[in-house]
């Protein structure tokens, strides 16, 4: 792709708690309530989850990825049960295997496998935070693409 | 050409046309398909509330999954076309427009109608 612009990423709980937020480059005034709209968000991908598995012809749980005129949403969710959605510019091709990454060499690694860590918890991890900065903000607003 | 379905859904999100051209993975009933325009409706206008940037933005206009692709076009009086199909699909942008072309022609243009039906 010729460049991409991530705005941010949340990453949510099995049951729904946005337990880890970042953003790099969001161009709208933060919410009022940040709660309220990670909430809607949640609510969002449920029901689009819901929507494809009546719409396909064939199984089908989850979806990639959605766009509108000024941004695409990335999603994935890992086996536990945690979302991640992270969204870009609209020409953005796919960041299934940068989310893939995140979740694996940088979830897995500095959130899941700390002991003092419980995963409904909101995450307060310098380790996993430092970790994705330094992996997407190098590519945030630029040419180059993110290595997977 | 693998189109999977058509809706068409009025302003109110009430579902007005639908047609599946394949055999979906479950069986849905008349109500299923109402459920889904009201959350596709819904869903179209929160994926622009969620915008990280600040301009205006459109509702949810694609999506892709890895059985489906979706796509959306909505006219300038609020009347959403949504096509669903295979994801290696390619023109639903033209296939929409021509979808919209055949409900303006056939669908408006009759005195008959009843708007909104």
């Amino acid at each position: 792709s010729t460049g991409s612009m991530i705005y941010n990423l949340y990453v949510f709980s099995k049951n729904g708690k946005c337990i880890f937020y970042q953003e790099w480059n969001v161009q709208r005034p933060p919410p009022e309530n940040r709660g309220e709209d990670q909430a809607l968000l949640f609510g969002l991908l449920k029901a689009l989850t819901s929507f494809v598995s009546k719409a396909s012809p064939t199984e089908c749980e989850t979806f990639q990825s959605f766009e509108t005129s000024t941004y695409k949403l990335h999603f994935f969710e890992a086996g536990t049960g945690v979302k991640f959605v992270i969204n870009t510019d609209p020409k953005t091709l796919n960041m299934q295997a940068a989310l893939k990454k995140i979740y694996s060499d940088m979830f897995v690694e500095y959130v899941i496998k700390n002991p003092l860590y419980s995963l409904l918890e909101p995450v307060k991890c310098s380790a996993f935070e430092s970790s994705l900065d330094k992996y997407i903000k190098p590519v945030s607003y630029t040419h180059l693409t993110l290595p997977t | 050409m693998a189109i999977y379905s058509v809706y068409i859904i009025n302003k109110a999100g009430s579902l007005i046309y639908q047609k599946d051209f394949v055999r979906l993975h479950n069986d849905l009933t008349s109500n299923d398909y109402l459920r889904m325009a009201g959350i596709f409706h819904g869903v179209y206008a929160i994926a622009s509330r969620l915008s990280p940037v600040s301009e205006k933005s459109s509702g949810l206009l694609e999506l892709e999954a890895e059985t489906i692709k979706l796509r959306c076009f909505q006219s300038v009086t609020g009347t959403k076309f949504v096509v669903i199909a295979d994801p290696k699909q390619q023109n639903l942008d033209i296939f929409l427009s021509e979808v919209y072309e055949l409900y303006a022609d056939y669908i408006l243009k009759n005195p008959f109608y009843e708007l909104e039906q």
